[in-house]
């Protein structure tokens, strides 16, 4: 089965265990979104299905390889974006610099794609926070990858980024991307998720299509999440 | 990387000048402050194109670096150590150039007396008995070595907080005996170019143990391989010549001769030099 | 007249030995600083960014070491390049090239504790972003140095005035030979030293204007890059 797969992962901070075992297989398409109340472990759960960190117990593979070994190909947007001190296009330049490409079309195209062609030169600094978070997804899809994962991407923004945001994903989805995006706005998941993950107190309770989770959720405790109770 | 071979270009700009013609002289800060360098150097170099670099510490530096092999030669006004040196056997040749002397100087209202005194011994005397305030250069310099002698010979074993000891140049020495209406013991070139004098004044000088004679010494080739020996010794040579001698004796400050030449004592009569005797 | 009077017209007359003296302060100097921060720089972010074994042992030392004392430098070195020295037979000993030696090794852990400094926020902010993308140690290091290279700057700054103010490491390994190794602090202290204390002054007023100087324009370059924002 292609795709990514997690088995039996476990991961603990200073003793303290936060994920316990959880095991999964999901094919590469669609947007998946990782439901939870606060604490649950979705960001854990996001960095290391990206491959940034590595689970104490288990394995977490893409297409059978490790997810650490080739992590550089997935792409990862924070909560709060992190602007690197340059502008906006040096900020959109600098993943193509650092694996040797030098490509100014796709650079422009990005600008494009996430409305900021007329900030290009501007410190990327002085953006406001959405315009921020666009360019930090503009900048984790300028090296094509085939994945994109979103830590609560628009939790401090207003709803025309949020917008502008959605859009951006669903066009990457539409090209051939797989997503997987943390969040707290149901609406928002309802919006763009095909398949929901539910995590509660580092266990995965739940893993269906997203329409049967939101009508016929079938543990107590996505229940009591979805009425407001968790 | 085109800064770093700039730096590169910097660096070696100065090691290249290695390979010029010269030698390095250690001697004291005395010598070097009274003038007589920048006067008497360049007509050595315009005769044989050969660059003397001073180097110019305390006495006893200077006698290290001459001992390490980081001179080629070395002028000091200290005949002990001087001797001790060439018995070491790293040094040759040494011969005398000149000499001038010490002198006491204190505040002019000299309330030890100093100046009713002949033998600098009883100056210094005097200034124990008063407990006026005293400023040694505690550095093993040629002066603190004579100022210890002239302690010795004076029977007395400065110690109290009358006595100051700084461990420093002569320089220093006459601006903090300038600062507090101190006597100390300098030599008269430092004395004479001294800029900042204030209430100070020479109270004793003439006296035979305060004489003072400069020896020049090669250092031994056999020790330090790598001594430039020819240029050195073409220096000791020239400076023990006639013409040398003139000039050193021509040299004044504020119109007063400073060094008498005595590389060849014989011939001692036919510069006159003040307050100074002739000596073996 | 006046110390300020006669600071300016030591500077107007363009006296020739006053000018090779300043010439050969800036020269050691500069060429210390570039040196020392040619190291001091990348191992003073390495420093900021990595954990590494004996990590806490190094900057405790380095941080001591901002406060070494200039003489008992200039004199390891002297002892090191004298004849008598192993390294000796090099001949570097009274040269501009010790005193550039010296001074470098002066400024090496001033640079080296600025540099951390500089670095730690940085790295604070980009550490997740650098790490998701698997950016190799070379890279995370020249992006790090070049964002933060204004606060960079400042530490080399401070480096470069530590290295122009210092008498007591040049002046025994250089022996302040005249026309030679003779820079704007020996000149000061030999003029103090003969109790020429107004001229003394003067230097030092020459010195202050020059260390100034270089401080505005080195300021004035930053702000010019500022304005007009590098978009590397």
């Amino acid at each position: 089965m292609t795709g990514l797969k997690l088995t039996d992962v476990s991961y603990s901070v200073d003793g303290t265990p936060l994920l316990h075992g959880i095991s999964f297989a999901q094919k590469n398409e669609g947007i998946n979104a990782i439901l939870g109340p606060n604490g649950a472990g979705k960001s854990l759960l996001l960095s290391l299905i990206h491959g940034v960190i590595k689970p104490d117990m288990g394995l977490v593979t893409w297409d059978s390889i490790v997810a650490h070994k080739n992590k550089y190909t997935r792409g990862f947007v924070f909560q709060t974006p992190i602007v690197l001190r340059r502008s906006v296009r040096a900020n959109l330049a600098y993943p193509l610099k650092i694996t040797g490409q030098n490509n100014s079309a796709a650079i422009d195209d990005m600008l494009e794609l996430s409305h900021l062609s007329a900030l290009a030169d501007q410190p990327a600094a002085s953006l406001s926070g959405g315009e921020a978070q666009r360019m930090a997804i503009a900048r984790a899809l300028i090296t094509k990858p085939a994945v994109l994962l979103l830590d609560e991407p628009c939790s401090n923004l207003d709803p025309a980024s949020t917008k502008l945001i959605e859009t951006m994903i669903n066009t990457f989805v539409a090209d051939g991307g797989n997503v997987y995006i943390s969040t707290h706005d149901l609406a928002q998941a309802k919006r763009l998720a095909n398949v929901v993950l539910f995590i509660e107190a580092g266990h995965l309770r739940e893993h269906e299509p997203a329409e049967s989770f939101f009508s016929n959720p079938v543990t107590p405790q996505a229940q009591a999440y979805l009425n407001g109770d968790l | 990387m085109r800064i770093v071979f700039a730096l590169a270009m910097l660096m070696f700009a100065s090691i290249a000048q290695a390979g010029e013609r010269f030698i390095t002289l250690a001697s004291t800060t005395s010598t070097q402050n009274s003038g007589l360098y920048d006067y008497l150097l360049p007509i050595f170099s315009a005769e044989t194109g050969i660059e003397v670099r001073v180097v110019a510490v305390g006495t006893g530096q200077a006698i290290k670096i001459a001992q390490n092999g980081d001179a080629d030669v070395l002028l000091v006004h200290h005949r002990p150590s001087e001797d001790t040196f060439v018995e070491l056997g790293y040094g040759i040749e040494r011969r005398d150039v000149m000499y001038n002397d010490f002198v006491i100087i204190g505040p002019q209202s000299d309330p030890a007396k100093v100046s009713n005194q002949n033998k600098a011994s009883d100056g210094f005397a005097a200034i124990a008995d008063s407990t006026a305030l005293f400023i040694s250069r505690g550095d093993e310099s040629g002066t603190h070595k004579r100022e210890k002698e002239l302690w010795a010979l004076s029977g007395i074993q400065p110690q109290d907080e009358w006595y100051r000891e700084i461990g420093a140049g002569m320089g220093a020495a006459l601006n903090m005996a300038a600062s507090v209406d101190a006597y100390t013991l300098s030599d008269r070139g430092t004395w004479l170019s001294f800029g900042n004098k204030g209430n100070l004044a020479l109270l004793l000088s003439g006296d035979d143990t305060l004489f003072n004679p400069y020896g020049i010494i090669l250092v031994n080739p056999a020790r330090h391989p790598h001594v430039k020996i020819d240029m050195a010794r073409r220096f000791s040579d020239w400076i023990i010549s006639d013409a040398a001698q003139k000039a050193i004796g021509a040299f004044t400050v504020h119109n007063m001769q400073l060094f008498c030449p005595n590389a060849h004592p014989t011939q001692g009569a036919d510069v006159i030099c003040p307050s100074s005797k002739p000596h073996d | 007249m006046t110390i300020l009077g006669q600071a300016a017209e030591l500077v107007l007359s363009a006296d020739a030995e006053l000018i090779g003296i300043v010439g050969l302060s800036l020269r050691v100097s500069l060429t210390a600083t570039l040196i020392a921060s040619l190291f001091a720089v990348p191992l003073g972010a390495a420093l900021a960014i990595w954990q590494f074994p004996l990590r806490q042992i190094l900057i405790v030392i380095s941080t001591s070491l901002m406060a070494l004392p200039p003489v008992v430098v200039g004199l390891i070195i002297y002892l090191l390049l004298s004849r008598a020295g192993p390294l000796g037979h090099y001949g570097i000993l009274f040269t501009p090239t010790a005193m550039i030696i010296a001074q470098s090794v002066l400024i090496f852990p001033i640079v080296l504790a600025l540099t951390r400094e500089a670095i730690l926020p940085l790295n604070r902010d980009y550490k997740n972003l650098l790490d998701a993308w698997d950016v190799n140690p070379v890279q995370r290091l020249k992006t790090l140095i070049w964002d933060a290279r204004f606060a960079v700057v400042t530490g080399l700054l401070a480096g470069f005035g530590r290295a122009l103010a210092e008498v007591g490491a040049v002046i025994i390994v250089g022996g302040n030979i005249a026309g030679f190794t003779r820079v704007m602090t020996t000149t000061i202290a030999l003029e103090t030293s003969k109790g020429n204390l107004q001229l003394a002054l003067a230097l030092g007023i020459v010195l202050l204007s020059i260390a100034v100087l270089i401080n505005a324009l080195i300021h004035w370059i930053g702000s010019f890059g500022r304005k007009y924002q590098v978009t590397r």
